[in-house]
């Protein structure tokens, strides 16, 4: 016992360099982008390389808010992904619910098909749903967008809040309906209040999946009333010029709402991705 | 001829443009009395697809939208941006779907994968009745395909050089290089490892393909007949690589990372004073000029010639009208306005593209600024680019990787050449091949 | 409306269907029809363009040509080498992504004070959307201004004057660091919960038993997270094949052929060379061949089920 005792300190401090080795390297780069998004494009052309700054400013945030139509992208992103939220979380939960709720035949064959859609590969639907968006005259529309993504997004959502409704004990729904509630109501009144964090989880991952996606923002919006952010930022590199500062700015920018989503359900998602996904 | 073309002067060759552009201006003046003659006005909503993407350029667009505005005010015109790298999965897409912009623009290398593809309409008899089609006339046969029209030219990339004078000076280069042998000396001569600084910042990642077609034709000459038959040899593409592979490999006067570098690595490397000299075209002048000082530090410069042909290509870029617009005489309409030389004008101020238009090409900018000699003297040397059905994916799906393959030590110039005409001819039938079935599909259209 | 007016209510036959076995494909139908639509046309209609030629530039017409585009395949060296590098992001990527994950969940299964917040910070990365994944690492891995370039020169290791990315043999892999960094956190998160699930006092007994930490790691952790494993390791090769974002926008392929993948190709075939029917059947191949660990991800899970 003593020498497991004398051993501990030193384990318990490898496993502390372990932990904040881990941290850094998440976050050391994106710091590291934010340092050149403050310097100078002067100071980071400079040959040979220096990494040191002779001034620090927020001008290229700035620059890119005022000189770019940025604000109008990030605002298109914000909505398209919002839509996609609302959109995916209502028909996941009702699937979910369904798959947890009912053994019925074929259940395990619905969850491979909605599993399947991960694995088409996306240069396979490019034309296809351009077609079909033109024929539903969705193209270049918000609407258009957000059913793209409620489709990718579903599997996912349906697999998680699956997940959170198989580990609510049964017997709540069960005192319920003996009350005489019906299953909608049962569901409603009584599942789902429940799984409400669950559901801010799934929202969360849901809303980042359309906040980050470029191929199909890229084929299906064109103008900038409804293109999104990374469209906007792949234009930025520009053909014949280099704004390194900018560039970074911008990434810096796009990552915020992440951040900020992250911040306030960032422990409730993590935990509820986990929970969720294990139960099937 | 063309040596004629090359010795006038700037100030007479201005004087030619001005003549032919006023017979221009007063031929179609009488014209455009005939009413039938001109196009019908077009009215309501108006898209226009281009692939512009740098501040310079948005704000040149943002200029003439505000005067087109001004000029058609039936028209609702929106401008929309499609990089280049998306830009063919775009266009392939309105085109199945049969709906897409109205208006588009045309880089000309793309202009026959383009035309095959089914996506531009032809316009010819709205060319005919445009009273302006006359000051920009010379460049439409590249944008023509069977005595057909399908763009109005926009303005020209002239290939050209940039070179550091201060790096020149201290490597004790008196003449500037005219030819590919004094181009490589001076490359050599600026070439300093000790001091990471290199004579040339070569183009081998992203969009270096176009150099490789460049060597092809200066050490060829031509390489595809108009019937598309390829005529490059296998002599003459092994030369050409040994040349710019050799370059890089045995001379070592090229930037290091050259196998991964695009655009941005060029000039970034350009700016660091990590390279001498420097190839690309007009479309850079604005941004060069914000970080080197034109005259004392930074100087434009012919391409050289090789034992064929001069290395670099015009490139002229059009506008052409979707083939499933509901508002041709809108986007005609558009596209004519971006050819006219007040459009062509702006742009040239704010991004230094060289105009199509005589009348816009004899502004002052041009005539008062030296470093656009170099772009004059070329107009006239410099041979067209090719634009052949398949050209985009040969020059980049195997002439660059074939060259980077080179660089990296994976394959000699030798079989690099080898494949690299060997694709050509697949693609040279290929071509020849569509072409018969286009004709028939087309005869009685 | 509450459910007790519904019950006396006209709507009794509404109700019961609502009520009886019907209940679950209800409540299923909206995502099925939408998943239908957007998924299973332009999956029927990439199999189709498989079997057929269909060249743009010689027109909009396909012709059915049979097979003919899969027996390409495997006379196509590029195919081929693209194949294996295919084969090499997904092995390696996996191996090391699953790797560092599991070591990460033990790391973060310790109690620690602000375990919770950094449990989040090193999921972020996860979370970062890929474009900015993309450029952030191209700078710091420049071989001009990279910063980490520099330290790694600082410290002797150097990738010689043409750069890491100029490096045929390298280019892959450092592809493969960037989304290591990027997607370990996902294999973390499911890990670190199947850790978290096993009860603490089993370390306990074990410990009691003289077990040391690598034997209670080996007979007591592994075989409980296993399952998990399986399916983390099945998600995880889809989207090492199926995002091909990170090459893409890093390497684009190159230098030479030596980063090229399967999506890469199917892409620059279909929207470079046109020719959408061999780029359908590369399409429809790979979707083949993850569909087949989609089906060994079936039977782990089936097998790990039986509680």
């Amino acid at each position: 016992m003593t020498a497991l005792k004398k051993k501990r300190p030193v384990s318990y401090h490898l496993v502390n360099i372990g932990i904040g080795f881990l941290a850094l390297f998440a976050i050391l780069p994106i710091i590291w982008t934010f340092y050149t998004s403050l310097r100078t494009n002067v100071d980071i052309n400079k040959f040979p390389t220096k990494f040191s700054f002779s001034n620090l400013s927020f001008d290229a945030y700035f620059g890119v808010w005022r000189d770019t139509n940025f604000p109008m992208l990030i605002k298109n992103s914000l909505i398209v992904s919002t839509m996609t939220v609302i959109i995916s979380l209502a028909l996941g939960t009702f699937a979910g619910y369904a798959l947890s709720r009912s053994k019925f035949r074929g259940r395990q064959g619905v969850l491979l098909v909605y599993l399947a859609i991960r694995l088409v590969p996306g240069v396979l639907l490019l034309i296809p749903m351009y077609l079909f968006m033109n024929r539903l005259g969705l193209l270049d529309s918000y609407i258009g967008l957000t059913l793209a993504y409620t489709t990718f997004t579903l599997p996912a959502t349906i697999w998680l809040m699956k997940g959170f409704f198989d580990s609510l004990p049964p017997d709540l729904e069960n005192a319920a309906r003996i009350d005489g509630c019906s299953r909608m109501g049962a569901m409603w009144r009584i599942s789902i209040p429940l799984v409400l964090p669950g559901l801010a989880a799934t929202g969360t991952l849901t809303a980042i999946t359309a906040w980050n996606d470029v191929l199909f923002a890229l084929l299906l919006t064109s103008s900038d009333r409804t293109r999104t952010w990374p469209v906007g930022l792949r234009e930025m590199i520009g053909e014949f010029q280099l704004p390194w500062e900018a560039l970074t700015a911008t990434s810096i920018l796009s990552l915020l709402p992440v951040v900020i989503g992250f911040a306030l359900v960032g422990r409730k998602m993590v935990a509820g991705i986990t929970a969720g996904s294990l139960k099937d | 001829m063309q040596n004629f073309i090359g010795n006038l002067s700037r100030r007479t060759l201005f004087k030619f443009s001005a003549v032919a552009g006023t017979l221009a201006t007063l031929g179609t003046s009488a014209s455009s009395a005939f009413a039938a003659r001109v196009n019908k006005k077009g009215t309501g909503k108006m898209t226009y697809w281009n692939h512009f993407t740098g501040a310079p350029e948005r704000a040149a667009f943002a200029e003439t939208t505000e005067a087109f505005k001004k000029a058609s005010p039936a028209i609702e015109a929106d401008i929309q941006t499609v990089t280049n790298d998306d830009w063919m999965a775009k266009y392939i897409a309105s085109t199945t779907a049969k709906s897409g912009p109205d208006a588009v623009m045309i880089d000309v290398t793309r202009f026959t994968d383009m035309l095959r593809i089914g996506g531009l309409r032809d316009i010819t008899t709205y060319n005919k009745q445009w009273p302006g089609a006359a000051s920009v006339a010379g460049d439409t046969p590249a944008f023509s395909f069977n005595r057909k029209v399908y763009g109005v030219p926009f303005f020209t990339f002239i290939d050209w050089t940039y070179y550091r004078k201060d790096f020149f000076e201290a490597a004790g280069i008196k003449k500037e290089p005219t030819t590919m042998a004094e181009f490589r000396e001076a490359a050599i001569a600026c070439t300093n490892p000790s001091k990471g600084q290199y004579g040339f910042a070569m183009r081998g990642g992203s969009g270096g393909g176009g150099f490789i077609v460049n060597a092809l034709h200066a050490y060829n000459g031509s390489i595809m007949s108009p019937s598309f038959k390829a005529t490059l040899t296998l002599d003459a593409a092994v030369e050409a690589m040994r040349f710019w592979v050799n370059l890089a490999v045995k001379d070592k006067a090229v930037v290091p990372t050259v196998a991964t570098d695009g655009y941005a690595q060029i000039f970034s490397n350009f700016y660091q004073g990590k390279a001498a000299m420097v190839m690309h075209h007009g479309g850079s002048f604005i941004d060069v000029g914000k970080n080197l000082k034109y005259g004392s530090e930074v100087m434009t410069l012919a391409r050289p010639k090789g034992p064929k042909d001069q290395f670099g290509f015009q490139a002229p870029l059009a506008n052409g009208v979707f083939q499933h617009t509901k508002n041709p005489d809108a986007a005609f309409e558009y596209a004519s306005f971006l050819g006219s030389p007040a459009a062509q004008t702006v742009f040239l101020k704010g991004t230094g593209y060289f105009p199509t238009s005589t009348a816009a090409a004899s502004d002052k900018f041009i005539a008062d600024n030296r470093q656009f000699d170099t772009a004059i003297a070329s107009l006239a040397s410099l041979p067209k680019t090719y634009t052949f059905p398949g050209l985009t994916a040969w020059r980049d799906l195997t002439c660059l990787p074939e060259f980077q393959k080179c660089l990296i030590g994976t394959q000699t110039p030798e079989g690099a050449a080898k494949i690299i005409v060997d694709r050509l001819n697949v693609v040279a039938k290929a071509a020849a091949t569509a072409n018969r079935k286009y004709y028939s599909d087309n005869r009685g259209k | 409306m509450s459910a007790k007016t519904l019950a006396g209510s006209p709507l009794r036959g509404f109700k019961s269907i609502l009520e009886g076995k019907y209940f679950a494909w209800i409540l299923l139908a909206p995502s099925m029809i939408l998943v239908v639509a957007f998924i299973f046309y332009p999956l029927y209609r990439g199999v189709y363009l498989s079997l057929t030629r269909t060249v743009l530039l010689e027109g909009p017409d396909s012709t059915f040509i049979g097979l003919e585009n899969f027996r390409q395949m495997f006379r196509d060296s590029l195919f081929l080498l693209a194949a294996k590098n295919t084969l090499i992001f997904m092995v390696v990527g996996l191996i090391t992504q699953l790797a560092v994950g599991l070591g990460a969940a033990m790391l973060l299964s310790q109690d620690r004070k602000y375990i919770g917040l950094i449990r989040v910070l090193v999921v972020l990365p996860w979370f970062t959307p890929p474009v900015v994944t993309a450029y952030m690492w191209r700078f710091i891995l420049d071989q001009n201004s990279g910063v980490l370039i520099k330290m790694l020169e600082g410290v002797g290791i150097s990738f010689g004057p043409a750069g890491l990315w100029s490096n045929p043999e390298l280019a892959i892999y450092a592809v493969l660091f960037v989304d290591l960094w990027a997607s370990y956190p996902f294999f973390m998160l499911f890990l670190l919960a199947a850790i978290q699930g096993i009860p603490k006092d089993m370390r306990e007994s074990t410990a009691v038993d003289g077990a040391n930490s690598w034997q209670h790691f080996r007979y007591v952790v592994l075989p409980l997270i296993s399952p998990v494993i399986v399916v983390s390791s099945i998600l995880g090769v889809i989207h090492l094949i199926n995002s091909p974002t990170l090459v893409l926008l890093m390497t684009n392929g190159g230098p030479g052929d030596s980063t090229t993948v399967l999506p890469l190709l199917a892409f620059q075939i279909a929207f470079q060379s046109y020719d959408f029917g061999y780029s359908s059947a590369i399409s429809v191949a790979v979707l083949a061949a993850i569909a087949g660990f989609a089906m060994v991800y079936i039977r782990f899970a089936k097998f790990g089920k039986e509680d």
